[in-house]
């Protein structure tokens, strides 16, 4: 179950418990469509959870950080084991069961096939994150100020203001920053 | 080395050199230390070959390469999809730098005009910029702590500032190969958290071939795949190294430090 206790985003409540065992239930129909899941695509070439790495010097640097300093290690490179942990408190006393989500469309930008609601969650990946999509559960979630993403969900319209415009979508506001080599959505408080 | 005989014995005996050292490093309680005992486990003769391409590189004062990349993403259920890139580089030293990707779900360009370092995605309209007062060598270093990680940053550092070696803990030459017509040396290397094979091309010209990177302790082993094509006289002309913001292209902020640790979609509304 820590799996759950370490995604980020809120469904409708359902007990945890209850979607694990409609999720082994569904099994059979959870299979990502292959044919389109290519995920991100906020324009960088850098190292997502799930992925390759893609350069021995990118490689050795990470290495290096986190012989430097083995928090920042564990919190950089073994996502999994401190999202975890971290979370499950916040899950539990904070939230009420709001950090349940796991699901994440993807969407490749700019190509010819539209949408494809193929859930991937590209730090935590396993099996259970592609299962809370069945459903297509419509949901409120509490963004966190800071938190951050390669794309908006659908249905945002862009604030524009003195300085780089907003993206306004479902009562949370976004603005467009570079992390790393990667463009990315932070939710901010405008 | 060589031998052209990649027997099966002769591939048992590698894997089994490459465990052995690095188990022997990951015995020890301390990186430091394992690194330090790592190191004594490449072999000489992969270090040597690693060292002529990096000598090589070195002299060349420009050059251009153009790489068809593929790299791996673990979906859901274990399930791999490969994307495709292209990429362009071409580096005129001492540093100016300019590096062009097409790919499945990206079109980006990097550029180093020895005063400003630039990323632009051109399909999402941005891009961001940070004054650089560096050399290649240093930009290259700088870029890398501030968590951009270009496709073949590992060709401009060892071209300019590092070894690539830094964190093999094992490493052996395998054999012969022949990529894209050319002969080239096979070396495998293993370090903490990836394998890397690396082809390079024998005779007067020692230069990567071919790179291939696999992540471990990641489920599936994703990898990454490029193959390189190389030319050593570019032509590069007077605006190579510009950027011109095209006019809808908005300027947004860059948050350096660290790689993204996003997430893919934002909360649903």
């Amino acid at each position: 179950m820590s799996d759950f206790s370490s995604r980020k985003r809120n469904t409708l409540g359902l007990p945890l418990v209850g979607i694990a065992v409609a999720l082994v239930a569904a099994g059979g129909l959870l299979l990502p469509d292959l044919s389109e899941a290519r995920g991100g695509g906020g324009g960088g070439g850098g190292n997502r959870g799930g992925g390759a790495s893609k350069s021995v010097a990118g490689a050795n640097q990470r290495e290096r950080d986190g012989n430097a300093n083995r928090n920042n290690n564990v919190n950089r490179n073994n996502n999994k084991n401190v999202n975890v942990n971290n979370n499950r408190n916040t899950n539990v006393n904070v939230n009420n069961r709001r950090d349940v989500d796991v699901d994440i469309d993807v969407d490749r930008r700019g190509c010819c096939h539209g949408d494809w609601d193929i859930d991937v969650d590209h730090h935590h990946g396993g099996a259970l994150a592609a299962g809370i999509v069945i459903g297509a559960m419509a949901v409120t979630t509490a963004a966190v100020v800071g938190s951050s993403y390669y794309a908006l969900p659908p249905g945002c319209t862009v604030v524009y203001t003195y300085g780089p415009p907003y993206h306004y979508c479902g009562n949370v506001y976004y603005e467009q920053r570079y992390q790393g080599n990667q463009v990315t959505y932070v939710v901010i408080n405008p | 080395m060589k031998s052209n005989s990649n027997s099966i014995a002769r591939k048992t005996v590698l894997a089994a050199s490459l465990l052995l050292a690095c188990v022997s490093g990951a015995a020890q309680d301390s990186p430091d230390v394992a690194a330090d005992a790592g190191s004594s486990a490449v072999a000489p003769e992969a270090v040597a070959a690693v060292e002529r391409m990096q000598s090589y590189i070195h002299g060349l004062k420009a050059y251009a390469v153009h790489a068809e990349t593929t790299e791996d993403e673990v979906l859901p259920f274990g399930y791999k999809l490969q994307g495709n890139q292209n990429v362009d580089l071409l580096v005129q030293l001492p540093s100016q730098l300019r590096v062009d990707i097409s790919g499945d779900d990206r079109d980006q360009t990097y550029l180093l005009d020895g005063a400003t370092f630039t990323m632009h995605a051109k399909r999402l309209g941005v891009y961001t910029q940070a004054p650089v007062t560096a050399t290649l060598d240093q930009a290259v270093g700088k870029l890398l702590s501030d968590g951009v990680e270009m496709p073949l940053i590992d060709v401009i550092y060892q071209g300019t500032k590092g070894t690539l070696l830094e964190g093999a803990r094992a490493g052996r030459v395998v054999g012969e190969s022949r990529i894209d017509g050319v002969l080239c040396d096979h070396l495998a290397f293993r370090q903490a958290t990836i394998d890397w094979q690396i082809w390079i091309a024998q005779g007067d010209q020692p230069l990567p071939k071919k790179l291939l990177i696999t992540t471990r302790y990641e489920v599936g082993d994703p990898q990454f795949e490029a193959e390189l094509t190389w030319d050593i006289a570019p032509k590069i002309g007077g605006d190579s190294f510009a950027f011109k913001a095209p006019s809808d292209a908005r300027k947004i902020p860059w948050e350096k430090g660290a790689h993204s640790t996003a997430d893919a979609t934002g909360g649903q509304p």
